[in-house]
């Protein structure tokens, strides 16, 4: 694979620049924030081509099979995209800083999740680079917290936890660094599930670790690479699953909870075979909230397998 | 430690579903991963997990000892001895 792999693009150098950022709307607000922010952003989209060409790509495909009621893939929505980018970036700051505690969030299925954690059962949660996400927190909140303990990749951990302690040193979620599944893991994660609590896992993008298995599905129209390791943690858990995907509703912030399944059995024979079915559900429930909330995908590195792009993919 | 030995075998049939397999067919000495019975990294984590639930072991993180007593039944029987919690 010759394409940049998201890992290795620094989630966009967006973080350092966050900081300052923060500390901008802090002082004055969230219109000068814009203001301040827009002129960063525009040089960065035009400095930046695999970023850009990837928000293009995805506003491309998604307008093809929206009927043409989605963004129109110009110049000027990839800075929108962008600018959609950083305003979540600011929220999910803001998120772990208690600061918009009022913020209306409309929770679509929470049924699901307090099911599980009224008769005290914990599960996997499968989530995205979608809309702020750090809102899941906020499920639980009206009478007992949900415990989640967030699996992330220690190259962007490292930096995210630095700039999210900073913002709130109580924190409740735990973070948990892990880049392979090892024993110790899985046994810790057991436990913590066995005492009911939620493990959550972005499934929309495929590991750094080469010999991950990878699912492929439809999304968007095109074949896309979703990882396996997820559902194969759910598996070893044997729990349920549910995903988890934020968005937004016009300006208001948007979850939708699904199970996706009761309990994960993956046979022996054929594991792959077994996931497809259930990475495709989730690929579909990306799609139904990329179609709601365009500019909340927040993947901006090549996405779709190379041999599906596109033909207008290109235009820079 | 025989019958430590059968709960093991029993145990990994039970949590792997190795519906075509008995007791029998598993040799205490025989390698579990790879050629012996052929189990893969996806059923060591889950015996894994089964193990720590049934007798409380506390797992390393140290991989390669992790490794050692997954080697065998006979090595995992002597780790359960020496560390089981319940």
């Amino acid at each position: 694979m010759s394409a940049p792999h998201w890992a290795r693009l620094g989630e966009l150098g967006f973080v350092r620049g966050m900081r300052l950022f923060v500390h901008i709307y802090r002082l004055f607000g969230r219109w000068p924030f814009r203001i301040a922010l827009y002129p960063v952003l525009a040089w960065y989209v035009l400095t930046n081509g695999v970023a850009r060409r990837a928000s293009r790509d995805y506003l491309q495909r998604l307008h093809a099979l929206s009927n043409g009621n989605t963004p129109v893939p110009t110049l000027r929505n990839v800075l929108r995209h962008f600018g959609a980018f950083a305003e979540t970036m600011l929220d999910k700051v803001l998120t772990w800083r208690g600061e918009l505690a009022d913020a209306p969030v409309q929770v679509e299925g929470r049924e699901a999740l307090l099911r599980l954690r009224d008769a005290g059962r914990g599960g996997v949660i499968v989530t995205a680079h979608i809309g702020n996400v750090e809102l899941c927190r906020r499920i639980g909140e009206s009478r007992r917290g949900l415990q989640l303990n967030v699996l992330v990749h220690t190259r962007h951990a490292e930096r995210f936890n630095r700039l999210l302690k900073e913002a709130n040193p109580d924190a409740d979620v735990r973070l948990i660094q892990v880049t392979e599944l090892d024993m110790a893991t899985a046994v810790m994660l057991a436990e913590r599930v066995a005492q009911g609590e939620f493990v959550v896992i972005a499934a929309d993008r495929v590991p750094v670790s080469r010999q991950t298995e990878v699912i492929e599905t439809d999304f968007l129209a095109a074949t896309a690479r979703f990882p396996a390791g997820p559902y194969i943690l759910a598996s070893v858990l044997k729990c349920p699953l549910l995903a988890v995907i934020a968005g937004r509703r016009g300006d208001v912030a948007h979850i939708t909870i699904r199970q996706l399944a009761e309990r994960v059995t993956l046979p022996r024979a054929d594991r792959h075979a077994a996931i497809v079915p259930l990475a495709a559900a989730f690929a579909r429930l990306l799609e139904a909230e990329c179609l709601a909330a365009p500019l909340q995908w927040f993947n901006f590195y090549p996405y779709w397998t190379p041999s599906c792009t596109s033909p207008s993919a290109n235009a820079g | 430690m025989a019958d430590l030995d059968l709960e093991i075998k029993n145990l990994i049939i039970d949590t792997l579903g190795l519906e075509d397999i008995s007791v029998a067919d598993i040799d205490t000495d025989a390698p579990l991963f790879g050629d012996g019975l052929g189990l893969d990294s996806i059923d060591a984590l889950e015996l894994g997990v089964a193990l720590q639930k049934r007798y409380g072991l506390s797992l390393s993180a140290e991989s390669a000892e992790t490794r050692q007593h997954f080697a065998s039944v006979a090595s995992l029987a002597a780790f359960v001895a020496a560390a089981r919690t319940k």
